[in-house]
């Protein structure tokens, strides 16, 4: 406690305050918009953080953090189509629960699960750095692909009743990270002689075209135009507010989440989309009540949220005491520390003492004003259900365009954008989720970079995922999951075969 | 033809199952014939068992829709869903995104932006031309000045603008 | 229909008088400085700290525009394919400029383009663990000997840190595995968690664990020790003379005229020899390592031909 007070009068200036907010408002603004993404947000503020004050600069860039983390579940809920990768976990129910009329419940509960976990990854933070960051170094080659087999097998949670194209969509997913240059040989493969393909597909492109623009042509196949209701929803209404019975669902997955997330953002390389599935996957197998997930379960909600935010304060864990970046976001906050002649690493909380502190305290006022700038924003957000379809999703799909060309300027990735939306939708029309395509794609590089690493480090004997105990835990938890949802499918055809077969009876 | 005949029957998932099964043979014949690199564990190994995977698993779909086209009479088999007709106005859009994305580098983003806008508008069963207008000067001016005077980022510029 | 009409043809019209008005003194519009990794990378926080006093020396906001992709080759292509009108300049680095396409087939030599200015030559360090027995690279050298195929070092596949050890290993008849990895950060991840014994590194990466004292440095591949750094020996002091200093620098594509040529390394010279500019960019990077247009082109014909025979199959 005593460590934490020499920081007040570090961040008790109205500066530090007053950028914390502006870098909440434009995080969430970058993070709502499909297309926008954090990282091109933080790189581009970083000129102006040289002409504040060291701790006023690090406010910004980590209110942009933390506001785009939690951004993209706005537009999520709201139109299905997420701002971020990872919030297309929370799309899956939250939108659903927009579609019931209850888009108030989903934005709450996304606002406070998101704090919630923040808050609990702040208070880690500034405990627990140190063995948290032991712990961290633990997670090799072997444990990061024992990991990633493990998400993968949650997929099988998230197909809703079809396994085989649920496993039919990571598979794809999987294969689709696999084009272009080969990270661990530089090689060039699978590019069909096109040069363009060297850079393998666009991640953003492959996000934008199955979530974005899918849900526009799908929007416009269904001609869903005058559902939407006229006049502003009122987040007042008993509808869009939270009751018991929901925080009753949500508080023991937010905690949950919010510990395996803050985990997740201490090790370097996994991010917030993985916790997000992670989570949400691990919700739903563990649920009592796994069929309201992907009918707006609240407690869905929750999890994807809480998981993707719980990684937002861990992921200074590796910055703060090794001085290592563990993604994007903190190698440019690292430049900002070295820029004022600190060096993070052990020594920075013997030296520095009273930054680190403000440093500290500024990431616990950054979640408070989470809070509050979110719970006003949203007023300003579900503006958007007012606007109609005609005139939203034209907007969407030129959104999408821009933001393409704002983070590759590649008209070839535009194009891919549109191949993969029409990829989207036909997923969609016949019945393959899309969810399990994402998480392939994102767990590829993390599993094959695994196997083939720990292949070398072995020496091409395998048995180095048995042996390692993180890795050996997390296989035996693939294994566990397998053999739990294959159980369900089974129950669950036979479930449905009995009454089908009465029916036919009479 | 029999066989014909029962391609004719195949729902969608069946469909959905060749052609898969078309894509695996391509990226495997690729990967086959691509020199692979690495130590133990090659740059080719995982990208062809994935593909493995997904023709095993599309062979099994292909099946299922097989077994549900012998078991049911056809009228019946098919769901609702996955025989409802395409609506022009999908592919009308993807062609009209298409246009919209290689008229940029001619008439530039915002003359571009705002036919797009229209056009799209008009797909999605907007008749309000004052909305439309609106929207189409509106959005894509907002967003040029946002990302090319306050975040400095060029957008697309083209031989008749700028 | 009529009103869109109308306005349709005042765009046109408004267009018209705009593209007339072009061709007059450079630089009269924005230019575009294409950075082939991704946003945030070191490259691209350098670009982005460049483009500031750059855009306000030439007039005109400079935008940093990336275009990440298959090893940078993508962006450099870009700026190859773009008008050669010098609205279009490439933040270049020894990946995308001389390793890609000496690895791979992308459609350019280094001598496709005209160089404006160096900016950065990183100095590569040795590092190990701070528990590691070896405290000299000549410890290491006998050790490795001693058990060839032993020992480990992570390296991004094929970047300057990866050639330099080669030749080290080359030149000490040593017999090391490499564990490839993905990037600076996970490869200094791997060397803190064990995973391997040494990293040969860009000093950027290595520098706050370096002066954490959670690593050592045991060489510099640099003709002259890194100010920053002044403990660490060189190899040449040791015995060895291994080079490589990966660099950042501006080009354009040849072609581009004289005039506008001209324009762009006097706007260059003046920032990357401004102090103020300088201070800042120790900051984020490392110590600036300015080098005019001359002798940045010796520098990549001097590495093209050090790389070629390790890389061209």
């Amino acid at each position: 406690m005593e460590f934490l007070l020499q920081g007040v009068a570090e961040v008790a200036s109205i500066q530090v305050f007053a950028l914390l907010s502006l870098g909440l408002v434009v995080g969430i603004v970058i993070g709502s918009v499909p297309g926008l993404n954090v990282p091109l947000a933080v790189a581009i503020a970083l000129p102006i953080t040289f002409n504040v004050e060291p701790i006023a600069g690090l406010a910004m860039l980590v209110g942009i953090y933390k506001g785009g983390t939690y951004g993209g579940s706005l537009t999520a809920v709201l139109i299905n189509v997420p701002g971020t990768p990872a919030a297309a976990a929370t799309a899956i129910d939250g939108n659903e629960l927009t579609r019931q009329g209850k888009a108030g419940k989903a934005l709450k509960m996304s606002l406070y699960a998101s704090v919630i976990a923040e808050i609990v990854s702040d208070i880690a933070l500034i405990a627990f750095a140190i063995p948290m960051a032991a712990f961290a170094l633990r997670i090799g080659p072997p444990e990061s692909f024992s990991l990633g087999i493990f998400a993968l097998t949650l997929v099988g949670v998230l197909s809703q009743g079809n396994m085989v194209k649920g496993l039919i969509a990571a598979a794809l997913g999987l294969f689709l990270s696999t084009f272009g240059v080969d990270p661990l040989s530089g090689e060039f493969r699978l590019t069909f002689g096109q040069r363009q393909l060297a850079g393998g597909w666009s991640f953003i492109a492959l996000v934008i075209g199955v979530f974005a623009i899918a849900e526009a042509l799908s929007i416009l196949d269904a001609n869903l135009a005058q559902i939407r209701q006229k006049g502003a929803l009122r987040l007042s209404d008993p509808d869009h507010c939270l009751d018991r019975d929901d925080w009753r669902r949500s508080l023991p997955v937010i905690g949950r989440s919010s510990v395996i997330g803050v985990f997740i953002g201490a090790v370097p390389g996994l991010g917030s989309a993985v916790s997000a599935y992670l989570n949400y996957g691990l919700s739903r197998s563990l649920s009592r009540e796994p069929d309201r997930f992907g009918k707006g379960a609240i407690e869905g909600v929750a999890a994807a949220e809480a998981g993707n935010n719980a990684v937002t304060s861990s992921t200074f864990v590796p910055l703060l005491t090794l001085g290592i970046p563990g993604d994007v976001i903190t190698a440019i906050m690292l430049g900002a520390f070295i820029a004022h002649g600190l060096v993070p690493g052990p020594a920075l909380f013997e030296q520095q003492g009273p930054f680190v502190a403000g440093f500290f305290l500024m990431i616990v006022a950054a979640s408070v004003l989470h809070l509050v700038i979110g719970r006003l924003g949203m007023y300003a957000f579900v503006q958007t259900t007012r606007v109609s379809n005609p005139v939203l999703f034209p907007a969407v799909l030129v959104l999408g365009v821009t933001g393409i060309f704002v983070s590759t300027s590649s008209y070839f990735d535009v194009y891919v954008m549109i191949g993969f939306g029409v990829m989207g939708y036909l997923m969609n029309r016949l019945g393959f989720p899309i969810a399990p395509l994402l998480i392939g794609f994102i767990l590829g590089p993390l599993i094959e970079i695994g196997l083939r690493q720990a292949a070398i480090i072995g020496r091409g004997d395998m048995t180095i995922f048995l042996t390692r105990p993180i890795s050996a835990v997390f296989l035996a938890c693939a294994l566990l999951t397998i053999v739990v949802v294959g159980w369900r499918e089974y129950t669950d055809r036979r479930k449905r075969r009995i009454p089908r077969q009465e029916e036919r009876k009479t | 033809m029999p066989g014909a005949r029962g391609l004719n029957r195949l729902d969608a998932d069946g469909w959905a199952a060749l052609v898969l099964l078309g894509l695996c043979a391509v990226f495997l014949s690729n990967l086959l014939r691509s020199e692979a690199t690495g130590a133990y564990v090659t740059s080719a190994t995982l990208p062809i068992a994935v593909v493995m995977v997904m023709a095993g698993l599309s062979a099994l779909l292909l099946a299922g829709s097989v077994l549900r086209m012998r078991r049911a009479p056809p009228a019946g088999a098919r769901r609702p869903g996955a025989t409802r007709g395409l609506n022009w106005r999908v592919p009308a859009l993807v062609a009209w995104l298409i246009a919209y994305v290689a008229a940029l580098p001619w008439v530039g983003y915002l003359l571009a932006s705002g036919g797009f806008l229209i056009g799209a508008g008009l797909l999605y069963g907007n008749r309000r031309w004052g909305v439309l207008l609106v929207s189409a000067l509106v959005l894509p001016g907002l967003l040029l000045v946002f990302f090319e005077k306050v975040m400095i980022v060029l957008l697309p510029s083209a031989s008749l603008w700028n | 229909m009529k009103p869109v009409r109308i306005l349709k043809g005042a765009l046109a019209a408004l267009i018209v008088s705009t593209g007339l008005a072009a061709a007059a003194e450079y630089p009269e519009k924005p230019i575009s400085m294409i950075v082939t990794w991704n946003a945030g990378g070191s490259t691209d926080v350098l670009a982005r700290l460049l483009a500031e006093p750059l855009g306000a020396e030439l007039g005109v906001p400079v935008a940093v525009t990336n275009m990440p992709g298959g090893g940078g080759s993508l962006g450099t292509r870009a700026a190859l394919d773009a008008p050669l009108d010098g609205y279009t300049i490439l933040a270049t680095t020894s990946g995308n400029h001389i390793l890609t396409p000496l690895k791979n087939d992308v459609g350019y030599r280094y001598d496709d383009f005209e160089p404006i200015g160096q900016l950065v030559a990183a100095s590569l360090i040795l590092a190990v663990r701070e528990d590691s027995p070896w405290l000299t690279l000549e410890d290491f050298i006998a050790a490795a000997r001693a058990e060839p195929g032993k020992y480990l070092f992570g390296a991004v596949p094929d970047v300057a840190p990866h050639l330099t050890l080669r030749a080290l290993a080359e030149s000490a008849g040593l017999e090391l595995v490499h564990l490839p990895q993905q990037g600076g950060a996970p490869g200094a991840t791997a060397l803190l968690a064990g995973d391997v014994d040494l990293l040969p590194a860009n000093a950027a990466t290595v520098a706050s664990s370096l002066k954490g004292g959670k690593m050592r440095g045991l060489a510099v591949f640099s003709a002259e020790r890194d100010p920053a750094f002044p403990d660490i020996p060189t190899a040449k002091e040791q015995g060895y003379e291994v080079y490589g200093s990966p660099f950042v620098g501006l080009a354009v594509a040849k072609g581009v005229p004289e005039d506008v040529l001209a324009t762009l390394k006097t706007a260059f010279d003046k920032v990357a020899q401004d102090p103020a500019f300088g201070e800042r960019a120790i900051k984020v990077a490392s110590a600036l390592t300015y080098l005019p247009a001359e002798e940045f082109g010796a520098v990549w014909e001097r590495d093209w031909t050090t790389y070629a025979p390790m890389l061209q199959k």
